[in-house]
């Protein structure tokens, strides 16, 4: 069987070829290349390491966390005293 | 014009060995060599995934492609512009490289560590936890362009008619791969798919409505009198 017009069929694959190559490339490095794979959401995560913050306030006011370095003891992680007048 | 005596394998065999070379070529480009490793996207492990996205675009293109060469067939709307027997080749050629198109799309996405989809995922219709109605979707259309193809060598045994029933698919077909990158694409909601997902849509409601005004066209009766008269005129000047 004879081949036809071998010179568009080879165009037509190298172009895809090379679509398909820079484009990959493309994406990952300006159009959205930034995002996940949706399916990632999905996968269960691995605890790598815990790292503990604690909220504190600066002078000026702002708040901002600053990485304990140890974990919190069950009674400093407890949760916040409210508390109130004696009745 | 090359042409070449080629075995009858081969003529299949060249766009499916043409995608595992693009495959290659494209695994080269994706891994710049001057981009430090820790950093570049593309050294990550979600080249797979983006290997995936733009080889969807790909296919789409090329799904575009062949069912405008058919409009164009069988509306002759390219006949002043393209050798008609190049849009008939060219359109069987890219009827079947696009299913190898539309294997790689689905099958690279295989390696993906974050994704992890299984082949059964990717190719049973609906069987994939992500988007399983969007990426259901595709595998039909793999399927269905499977069967649309392959008709085209069976015309022997389906008829003239079957094999029209079955093109007409190809519609169907089509608009399931825009439904299918519009709702399974990660790119859908940038300007530029949306763009291309338009006017590859636009396109084929525009030539098909081109088609069928042709398909009039041909179909009513030539007017009678005068005209006739001056073709048979003709006729005898020429005889005479």
């Amino acid at each position: 069987m004879r081949v036809r017009y071998i010179t568009s069929k080879v165009t037509a694959v190298a172009a895809s070829a090379a679509l398909v190559g820079g484009g990959s490339a493309w994406i990952a490095t300006t159009a959205g290349g930034q995002e996940e794979p949706a399916a990632a959401q999905q996968a269960p995560a691995t605890i790598v390491r815990r790292i503990y913050l604690v909220q504190r306030v600066a002078p000026d006011g702002s708040t901002y966390l600053e990485p304990l370095a140890a974990p919190p003891s069950p009674r400093t992680a407890s949760r916040p005293v409210t508390r109130t007048r004696a009745s | 014009m090359a042409s070449t005596r080629w075995p009858a394998l081969a003529r299949l065999a060249l766009p499916v060995a043409a995608i595992i070379l693009a495959g290659a070529v494209a695994l080269q480009f994706s891994l710049p060599a001057d981009t430090p490793p820790a950093t570049s996207a593309m050294s990550s492990v979600h080249r797979w995934w983006y290997l995936g996205r733009a080889s969807g675009f790909v296919a789409f293109g090329l799904l575009l492609a062949s069912v405008l060469l058919g409009l164009g067939i069988s509306s002759r709307v390219f006949d002043g512009l393209l050798m008609r027997p190049w849009v008939f080749d060219m359109h069987q050629f890219l009827s079947i490289f696009v299913l190898a198109a539309m294997l790689f799309h689905a099958l690279i996405l295989l390696p993906d560590p974050y994704a992890h989809f299984s082949l059964i995922e990717l190719m049973v219709p609906f069987a994939s936890r992500y988007r399983p109605v969007a990426v259901g979707l595709g595998a039909i259309v793999l399927y269905g362009s499977i069967i649309v193809t392959l008709s085209s060598y069976a015309k022997q045994w389906i008829g003239q008619r079957g094999w029209r029933l079955l093109h007409y698919a190809s519609f169907a077909l089509f608009a399931g791969a825009l439904v299918h990158g519009v709702l399974a694409g990660a790119d859908s909601h940038q300007a530029w798919a949306q763009v291309a997902y338009l006017v590859g849509g636009l396109a084929v409601v525009f030539f098909t409505f081109f088609r069928i005004l042709a398909a009039r066209s041909i179909a009513r009766p030539k007017p009678a009198g005068p005209a006739r008269a001056i073709t048979a005129a003709r006729g005898d000047t020429a005889s005479a």
